[in-house]
């Protein structure tokens, strides 16, 4: 090369040529992806549901739960998600199209969590196991979140929120532990979680259409 | 580079001898304009690299002690590992390689360094960004994409930074000299327009135009793979070509490879973030393209590596020498390891098993620290005293930053991508249960912390190296500080 415009042609062209095939053309063809919609049973998938999902998932981001949970499954070829019982089907672009923030994650510290809400639906379980994860899934090495809990006393009856802790866990009587608004909302999304209803591009194997 | 003027014809003898010194002289005043600019770059990056170093031992610490500083909602894994990462991205990694951006710039395109201001204003606004951004995820503002975590109001801060730097290096360049443009340049040119791009596109796409669903983990792994590969890659690349040379004293072996590598790298690079997202929710061209691409990169790296072999051949001794050798080799051989690992573990047999696991922190921390970090390093133990107008103080010290950078960093590496390996292949079998594949990664994640602990070992003995050039106690200027007595005039 003589002369270095030439060079620069060069330089912007590969970039653009890069950029344009793996960021435009993706953004053409899933960008703007819409539910499904079963015109005979009026049945739509996903569902915008909003509300205290989307500020759970907002403490989901500011905590960065994803650097240790993925929220994708992938399909039989792909892996053992699907044996491990992570969800029925694998997930696809539409799964997603509500998500504001898409956590599909790329590290499993912890299990998946695509589909968390369908398959633990108890929530005195997640504050149980964001307290101490230790106390429900002995040898995890999820860190504690106590700081999204508030211990306060008993003014006349326990609170309905209060969290059923055991062992030394259990705060002294007299006194009752209750997840805060952000431990509220985050298991609020953590419930909302379900990818499991059948797509056309994602139909759901046979026998999981039995178990339904 | 600067070699032209000693091939004049032998009438002009005298005048040579005199055409050299003035290029001394001229390369002196071009290193003196760059003073002030380039060590502020470094010393900010020092700065965040020890700031780095504590986030990343805390975050290591918790992955086998998942209690350690639990209480405190700022240091729960979740933001310390981001902080963590970027710290080393943009406050270590990103300034130290514009330092030496610049300096190889004023260098290669032979002028002074003018408008410093622009450079100065540049850093402190970057610092402030990177403060600003790091403050943010650590009280819970992340965006919530990996490596793009900065709340907004930082990238804006960030993205003014960068331009003051950008204006002042395409005056740079088109100020330049007459003459060939060498190859370190073009890596050079490219990044400095790479960033802008990529910073931009990523964030403007995320949180301006707020793309749906899975395109965000497009953009995030498109973003991601470039930033290393492409942007630290290009200033990494430019380091090694120049230093290699420079220091040997032998020119590069084949230019004609070096601008193979260099189209092919331009060509192939920007492609390779969406393998990672093989078997994910995307449609199953786009890690396909992303495989592809990462095939093709074995002529980038068999280009780069021929003519590096070529290039030292000989001069292998020097890696005993010259601590600016022994880091860019390290550096260098890193790079052409990390490329292969990239391209075995783009396979989708090899994929569907290193995926979600601690290989790909292997694979990071192979390209930001073991490739980039340690060329910064050789480059700024060549570049610093010829800005200070000293040698460094103790040899002994930087003996002590290379090999506890050189072992630690290669433990944890060989440990992430080892457990990366274990752990996937027991996740990948569903007769394990996913909690004894989380037990199975506990001494791994120990060792890690061990390494971590050499790593900050390391990084103490470099900073207080660095500290007294800058505070002026190193040796007089002349005889290089060198890890051993070398024959010939020293470098």
């Amino acid at each position: 090369m003589k002369t270095f415009p030439a060079v620069f042609a060069g330089i912007f062209a590969t970039f653009a040529i890069g950029w344009a095939g793996a960021v435009m053309i993706p953004q053409f063809q899933v960008g703007s992806l819409e539910p499904q919609v079963d015109e005979d049973l009026g049945d739509v998938y996903p569902v915008n549901i909003g509300g205290i999902a989307d500020q759970g998932r907002q403490v989901y981001k500011s905590e960065g739960c994803f650097y240790c949970h993925s929220q994708q499954v992938r399909g039989q070829y792909d892996g053992t998600d699907i044996e491990r019982g992570w969800g029925a089907r694998r997930t696809v672009a539409r799964d997603y199209i509500y998500d504001t923030t898409t956590f599909l994650g790329s590290m499993r510290n912890g299990p998946d969590l695509a589909n968390i809400g369908e398959r633990s639906k108890v929530a005195d379980w997640h504050y149980r196991h964001l307290y101490d994860p230790r106390s429900v899934t002995p040898g995890s090495i999820m860190p504690p979140f106590r700081f999204l809990f508030i211990k306060r006393k008993i003014q006349g009856q326990r609170s309905v929120d209060a969290v059923n802790l055991q062992g030394p866990d259990a705060p002294e009587p007299g006194y009752e532990i209750v997840p805060n608004a952000d431990a509220k909302a985050l298991v609020g999304y953590l419930l909302s979680l379900d990818r499991s209803h059948a797509l056309k591009e994602a139909p759901l194997p046979p026998e999981a259409k039995k178990a339904k | 580079m600067s070699v032209a003027v000693t091939t004049k014809p032998a009438p002009l003898e005298a005048a040579t001898v005199s055409l050299a010194e003035i290029d001394q002289v001229d390369r002196a005043l071009i290193d003196a304009s760059a003073s002030g600019p380039v060590l502020f770059f470094y010393t900010t990056a020092i700065t965040w690299l020890l700031a780095s170093t504590v986030f990343g031992l805390i975050a290591s610490i918790k992955l086998h002690q998942p209690e350690f500083l639990g209480g405190w909602s700022f240091l729960t894994y979740g933001r310390i590992r981001p902080a963590y990462v970027d710290t080393l991205v943009y406050g270590w990694a990103c300034p130290a390689g514009m330092g030496t951006l610049i300096w190889l710039m004023v260098r290669l395109c032979r002028v002074s360094l003018r408008r410093p201001a622009l450079l100065v204003f540049g850093n402190i606004f970057w610092n402030i960004g990177v403060t600003a951004g790091i403050v943010g995820i650590l009280i819970g503002q992340s965006q919530g994409h990996e490596l793009l975590e900065f709340p907004s109001y930082a990238v804006a801060i960030l993205f003014i930074a960068y331009s003051l730097m950008a204006v002042w290096g395409v005056a740079v360049f088109q100020s330049r000299r007459p003459g060939h443009v060498y190859i370190s340049l073009w890596y050079l040119v490219g990044a400095l327009f790479w960033f802008p791009w990529l910073y931009g596109t990523a964030n403007l796409m995320l949180s301006v135009l707020h793309v749906r669903g899975v395109m965000q983990a497009i953009v995030t792994c498109w973003f991601g793979a470039n930033l290393i590969g492409l942007w630290m890659g290009a200033i990494g690349l430019a380091s090694i070509y120049y230093f290699i040379p420079k220091v040997t004293g032998r020119p590069v072996a084949s230019y004609h490879l070096a601008t193979i590598g260099f189209w092919t790298f331009a060509l192939f690079y920007p492609w390779l973030g969406s393998a990672r997202l093989a078997g994910g929710p995307v449609p199953v061209w786009i890690p396909t393209l992303g495989i592809a691409a990462s095939i093709m990169t074995i002529v980038t790296l068999a280009t780069i590596t021929v003519n590096f072999a070529m290039t030292m051949r000989g001069s292998y001794n020097m890696v005993y020498h010259s601590p600016t050798i022994r880091f860019t080799f390290y550096g260098a051989v890193a790079f052409i390891v990390s490329g292969i690992i990239g391209i075995i573990g783009s396979f989708r047999s090899v994929g569907r098993i290193t995926q979600f696991t601690m290989f790909s922190s292997g694979e990071l921390h192979l390209g930001v620290y073991a490739f980039f970090s340690m060329t910064m390093f050789g480059a700024i133990y060549y570049i610093a005293p010829r800005l200070v107008g000293c040698e460094w103080l103790s040899a002994s010290m930087i003996r002590m930053h290379f090999w506890a950078s050189a072992y630690g960093i290669g433990l944890m590496i060989i440990l992430l991508l080892i457990s990366g390996l274990a752990q996937g292949a027991s996740m990948d079998n569903i007769a394990q249960p996913f909690t004894s594949v989380i037990d199975m990664g506990q001494p791994y994640m120990r060792g890690n912390t061990i390494a971590w602990v050499v790593l900050a070992v390391g990084h103490a003995f470099f900073t207080v190296n660095f500290l007294l050039m800058i505070l002026r106690f190193g040796k007089p200027a002349g005889q290089a500080t060198l890890f051993a007595p070398m024959e010939g005039d020293g470098h």
